[in-house]
């Protein structure tokens, strides 16, 4: 389709968000507040729509519009009920995490994640680790956003991956670095309602060249039946039911990028707001974007060897055959801002991890107090430098994107898990238990991901969660709490 | 609401509300989990379709989805407390 046209709903998207991002810096800064609490966590006045959008915008990756719908054509509905587990990530992350991180957070005025793990335990030695952990696992799962985004501009519009990359990479980078927490998450919102039409249009391109909804659903059960089998002919094991509601159901809501969110709004009614709307928003994309997958092989009908080999190609495929180059350019505006808004918000709290969990920690254990105006430029070239990083990673791409992107919500959620459960609502867990936890979790996970060694065929995430809560509960039994440990706000008498 | 602001005041009402309420929202995750069983697999082997669509797909997906929404609305307007996140109106720090 290189045509003009075709991009140009996507470049207006695109200066629209740049835009915003401006107005939202600008008017921050004329409100005050301190650049490092506006900077990082938006002076704490996110209202419920704009919570609830930047946390489905963070967690739905292009992965939600490419990887998702492509394995659901594949295997069929079993995919899609699958995927529905997702609904509970917003009640879980509100609910258990919400409230409590506020508190604290205000409390403390910490600004990132890490700010609360190195109060909670006393530790520098893991809230090093943390960010650590946050900044290689961050900069994985950015990479694979952005060659997951710049492979399906490339597929859909027929110009470059280079130019793709360099367009909405820059962009992207851009308007975080501009932009800060806040405008991350004002563009989020953005790009979740982009996702949202996005998805629409494909849906209303599909169902009109697959001849309406009955009709595909015919089709399938003539060609593919076990494709409206939940265990799908044996493609869905129970196995791959059970790790897929650990992986991207219960143990996502301790992410660190979804739990920073919990610190930066204004009041229980918009979290309590947030709940309903995420929720909400959550499964229509989730379940509409898998459910698309499906129903597309109504109008791809040939085996996956004919569209390439690989199931990425199935949605890029299905745009370009049912929608006109202007309706195409419209719905890859989707993916590529869930590209875009994962991007966004993880780069934020890399930067954030470098600058204020490392840096200023830095500076203030040794009674250094750096100027304002040198921690607002210092951030501000971080963020830069690691989306220039990133951007560089992604220009050859790897390959196994996917599985990179997988490998690293994994990780972070082993990582994290037993580090902020335990943190919040287990009084003896102590910095021995969550050092031990944290390495040793991450350890086991990443030597069994490097050897493919599976239990009972599970995600490799069961053992590094299991190898996390035991020592988390052996290292808390021998360990002492840290005399530094804020007990009086995480526990008060 | 303002009942709930005047319940909890202090951090440390606050926070044991917080706890109370992260209680909850497992127990909230048990029902939808137990709406995902009964309505997905459950219903497999019911032969009514509805628009072509074997029922078990509608109640897996859609249902679940509907079931989370409504927890949500539950925890959101029936369970939860509305309170000053603030330091403001504490008595006791």
């Amino acid at each position: 389709m290189t045509d003009l046209i075709g991009l140009a709903p996507l470049a207006l998207f695109l200066v629209v968000t740049l835009v915003a991002s401006v107005i939202v810096r600008r008017r921050a800064a004329r409100a005050g507040g301190g650049f490092v609490k506006d900077y990082f966590i938006g002076n704490r006045a996110l209202g419920g729509f704009v919570l609830a959008m930047t946390t489905v915008a963070t967690y739905g990756s292009v992965s939600s519009f490419v990887g998702g719908p492509g394995q659901a054509w594949e295997i069929g509905f079993g995919w899609v009920y699958m995927a529905v587990v997702q609904v509970t990530a917003l009640v879980l992350l509100y609910g258990i995490m919400g409230k409590k991180m506020a508190l604290i957070a205000r409390k403390l005025d910490a600004v990132t994640v890490v700010d609360v793990v190195r109060a909670r335990y006393g530790s520098n030695a893991l809230a090093n680790v943390s960010a650590l952990v946050v900044v290689v696992f961050f900069v994985a799962t950015m990479v694979a956003q952005f060659v997951g985004g710049a492979k399906i501009f490339e597929a859909v519009t027929g110009y470059p991956y280079l130019v793709g990359l360099t367009l909405f990479g820059i962009a992207a980078i851009l308007f975080t670095t501009i932009g800060g927490f806040r405008g991350v998450a004002v563009t989020d919102a953005l790009c979740g309602i982009m996702m949202i039409i996005g998805m629409v249009v494909l849906a209303l391109g599909i169902l009109n060249a697959g001849g309406g909804y009955e009709n595909i659903m015919q089709t399938i059960q003539e060609t593919a039946p076990h494709k409206l089998e939940p265990f799908s002919g044996g493609g869905m094991p129970w196995t791959l039911y059970l790790t897929q509601w650990l992986l991207v159901g219960v143990f996502t809501f301790v992410l660190p990028q979804s739990v920073v969110r919990t610190m930066g709004y204004k009041d229980t009614k918009a979290l309590h707001n947030a709940m309903i709307v995420g929720t909400v928003v959550i499964g229509i994309m989730m379940i509409g974007m898998t459910s698309l997958g499906v129903l597309a092989s109504g109008v791809l009908t040939e085996d996956l060897a004919t569209y390439g080999g690989s199931v990425d190609n199935i949605i890029p495929l299905v745009t370009v055959g049912t929608l006109s180059a202007v309706l195409a350019g419209l719905a890859i505006i989707g993916p590529i801002a869930a590209s875009i808004s994962t991007v966004s918000s993880l780069l934020i709290s890399a930067s954030s991890a470098i600058v204020k969990d490392l840096y200023l920690h830095w500076c203030a254990d040794r009674g250094r107090q750096p100027a304002e105006r040198c921690v607002a430029a210092s951030s501000q070239v971080i963020t830069l430098v690691l989306g220039a990083l990133v951007f560089a990673l992604s220009v050859v791409p790897p390959d196994l994107i996917w599985k990179i992107n997988m490998f690293a919500f994994g990780g972070l959620e082993t990582a994290f898990f037993f580090v902020l459960v335990c943190g919040l609502f287990w009084k003896r867990a102590n910095r021995t238990g969550a050092l031990a936890s944290m390495i040793g979790g991450v350890a086991a996970y990443c030597a069994c991901m490097a050897a493919g060694f599976k239990v009972a065929g599970m995600h490799q995430i069961v053992i590094g969660i299991v190898v996390a809560g035991v020592l988390m509960a052996v290292g808390s039994w021998i360990g002492a709490q840290a005399k530094n440990a804020r007990m009086d706000v995480f526990f008060p008498e | 609401m303002d009942r709930d602001r005047r319940k909890y005041r202090t951090y440390r009402d606050k926070l044991r509300r917080a706890n109370r309420e992260a209680a909850y929202t497992v127990v909230a995750l048990g029902v939808i989990a137990i709406a995902w069983l009964l309505l997905g697999f459950g219903l497999a082997d019911s032969d009514v379709r509805i628009a072509s669509t074997p029922l078990w797909i509608v109640g897996g997906t859609v249902g679940t989805w509907l079931v989370a929404v409504i927890v949500a609305v539950v925890l959101a307007k029936r369970v939860f407390a509305n309170f000053d996140l603030d330091d403001r109106a504490d008595g006791d720090d």
